[in-house]
């Protein structure tokens, strides 16, 4: 091994810190959502830091997607390598990323605000003992330093940070704040592997497995995926409906207070003033008129689909995709197609995470 | 067993905030503090262990100006044990960092088994407090608690933790642990009028620098890793770029681009054969990645 590569004793003092990387999440060999777009946003601030941009990757990937960083603005891609990232701990993450960190010392360390990510970053910013501004929606550099910018106060404000003096400037991003930039497909990258070869201390977090949340009990708050509906539905019957397209997408039921109060579904369903307020990838409202009380609790949605024979109901004014007609009709078709279409690809979800845990698949990162 | 709870005192999540013109702080005159929702979370499970272990003792710890002492009372009157308020000039300002190394000093004068935070404080929401007194204690961390259930005799603790989805990490480890709890937890109770009266009665100790043997240079904006450099209104909302349908004409999907989503929603019209359209929701559903294809 030689001198550059040996880890540096903590406390030492560091050298000038060099470099922008961009965290790499991926699982079964495919980018987590968002990789591509956060490698722009690196771009971008190594650009106007005239620093070089690193992706790296806590274990491997195939070449084709090693080539696909490159083609998003990657200078270098640096593989992390050490036995313990198979077995999906947390904690044996953080020391990994922590020793190549303070071993190859860089300015900027940018990842993707998912829970796995942000619960890695953040330890790790803590054991170096820098700063980290988690679930940016926006960074810039001015005079040589990232500034980073956040929501606050749930939204009402927004500040703006910076890192002075601790390196390295450490910061997540909300994936919905990003996005994809054309890729230049003449760029190459320098791929190098780093294997860390130290005896990591013990996980003292036992993992005892991963309990899969059924979209039909899962807290409406986490759904990724709502189908919504109200009083045009009809009867009990017809709320059906939507039961089973939820059933089909793995999407949860969600409910106004009319489809509770007529007992077609359980008031925990129930969505707006009086229910929950959801913030859901997909919400499809289906027979819903759209009442000030119910669309307060799902207009920050990421995507709104609402069905409705009233071309002047105020659901359509929060909605992304309108469609004017009858739900008891379209429904049924719906579901069937997509019945036709998840039958094609059986594995419909799926989670990443930078390194191996979490791995909601059932394999090793729900290890014993 | 003893519990330690950090707990902070946050503006009203409901008020209204509103940035102070040419400052980087927010008009405080006419806002309410309440403890931040998840400490309070984090509270409740206090009380609950201790319910099931008499001997328990359940220490609130809060950093914050006098006026924070409302929120310890509040904690004292739900039923915990004692209180300390981290009140001095010199932590005024601090980062999360600096905040918790303060926290973290004022931990370790109280026998600690178990330390709850909330996840994240409703005004910052940054959720790395916790994951810095777990650090600096040099004490196991699990974060996005929804169910916590402690073995009193062999000191183990098990854990579930919230990923998305709904899915749950079961975790398991032995004491002492810091834990940052998310909502869901449990329920919250309210003090009774008794409960309030002789919460008066009980003394808040105060703790400041000296006492916590920290120097000015490691507190407040000197001891601080990240800094503010400017406070603003709301960002504006960022909406996902919906990519227009192709059965629109090219200057309809133009103006629904520019448009952008970002401040208001345009919306997609889908009308007719109701083959068809589930078709075209099928396609938007695979174009969003909401389904595979």
């Amino acid at each position: 091994m030689n001198p550059e590569d040996q880890i540096r004793e903590m406390n030492l003092p560091t050298g000038p810190s060099k470099g922008v990387w961009v965290l790499v999440a991926h699982r079964d060999g495919d980018l987590a959502d968002g990789s591509l777009e956060l490698l722009g946003e690196g771009r971008v601030v190594a650009d106007r830091m005239n620093e070089v941009l690193t992706a790296v990757i806590l274990g491997t990937l195939p070449d084709e997607r090693v080539t696909r960083l490159a083609h998003f603005g990657a200078d270098r891609i640096l593989f992390v390598e050490h036995p313990a990232l198979d077995e999906g701990f947390v904690e044996s993450h953080t020391q990994v990323l922590w020793r190549v960190i303070e071993k190859q010392a860089p300015s900027v360390v940018l990842s993707i605000n998912s829970i796995d990510s942000e619960d890695l970053v953040t330890r790790v910013a803590a054991r170096l003992e820098t700063g980290v501004v988690t679930c940016c929606d926006k960074v810039a550099v001015s005079g040589g330093l990232l500034q980073q910018t956040r929501p606050v106060y749930g939204g009402r404000a927004s500040a703006t940070f910076i890192c002075p003096a601790a390196r390295p400037q450490m910061a997540t991003f909300n994936p919905d704040a990003l996005e994809l930039k054309l890729p230049d497909k003449t760029r190459t990258a320098n791929v190098k592997r780093v294997r860390i070869d130290v005896e990591l201390d013990k996980p003292q977090i036992l993992s005892l497995g991963l309990i899969k949340g059924d979209p039909r009990t899962i807290p409406l708050t986490e759904a990724e995926i709502i189908v919504d509906g109200g009083r045009g539905l009809g009867s009990r019957e017809g709320f059906k409906l939507v039961e089973e397209l939820a059933d089909v997408v793995g999407g949860s039921v969600g409910a106004t207070r009319m489809a509770v109060d007529e007992g077609w579904t359980t008031s925990e369903r129930q969505i707006g003033q009086t229910g929950r307020t959801v913030k859901p990838k997909l919400i499809m409202a289906c027979g819903v008129s759209g009442a000030l009380q119910h669309t307060m609790g799902m207009k920050e949605a990421k995507l709104i689909v609402a069905i409705n024979p009233d071309r002047n109901a105020p659901i359509f004014s929060v909605a992304d995709v309108t469609v004017v007609g009858d739900a008891l009709q379209l429904l049924p078709i719906l579901t069937a197609q997509l019945r036709e279409v998840l039958a094609q690809n059986p594995e419909p979800t799926v989670n990443y995470v930078v390194g191996v845990f979490h791995d909601s698949g059932g394999g090793k990162g729900a290890s014993q | 067993m003893n519990i330690v709870v950090c707990v902070k005192q946050v503006p009203d999540p409901e008020g209204k905030i509103t940035v102070e013109k040419g400052t980087n702080a927010i008009q405080s005159s006419d806002l309410r503090y309440v403890i931040n929702p998840l400490d309070l979370v984090a509270v409740e499970e206090a009380l609950r262990i201790k319910e099931r272990d008499i001997q328990s003792r359940v220490t609130v710890i809060s950093l914050g100006p006098r006026s924070a002492k409302k929120a310890l009372r509040q904690a004292l009157s739900l039923g915990c044990d004692d209180a300390f308020l981290l009140c001095d000039p010199a932590f005024d300002n601090g980062d999360n960092y600096a905040t918790a190394l303060a926290l973290a000093k004022a931990v370790r004068l109280v026998p600690h088994d178990l330390v709850l935070c909330g996840e994240r404080a409703d005004d910052t929401q940054a959720g790395q407090v916790g994951t810095h007194v777990a650090q600096m204690l040099g004490i196991p961390l699990v974060r996005r608690a929804v169910k916590v259930h402690v073995d009193f005799g062999s000191k183990r603790i098990r854990i579930h933790s919230k990923l998305q989805k709904g899915d749950r990490e079961q975790v398991e480890c032995t004491l002492p642990v810091l834990i940052t709890v998310e909502s869901g937890l449990n329920n919250l109770r309210y003090p009774t009028l008794r409960a309030i009266v002789k919460a008066k009665r009980q003394t808040i100790r105060g703790l400041d620098a000296r006492r916590l043997e920290l120097p000015p240079r490691k507190l407040g904006i000197p001891g601080s890793k990240t800094e503010i450099i400017r406070l603003a209104g709301p960002m504006p909302k960022m909406k996902g770029l919906l990519i227009p349908d192709s059965s629109l004409s090219p200057a309809e999907r133009l103006k629904m681009i520019a448009g952008g989503g970002i401040t208001q929603r345009k919306s997609n019209e889908l009308e007719g054969d109701p083959v068809k359209v589930a078709s075209q929701l099928v396609q938007l559903f695979k174009r969003q990645k909401i389904i595979p294809g």
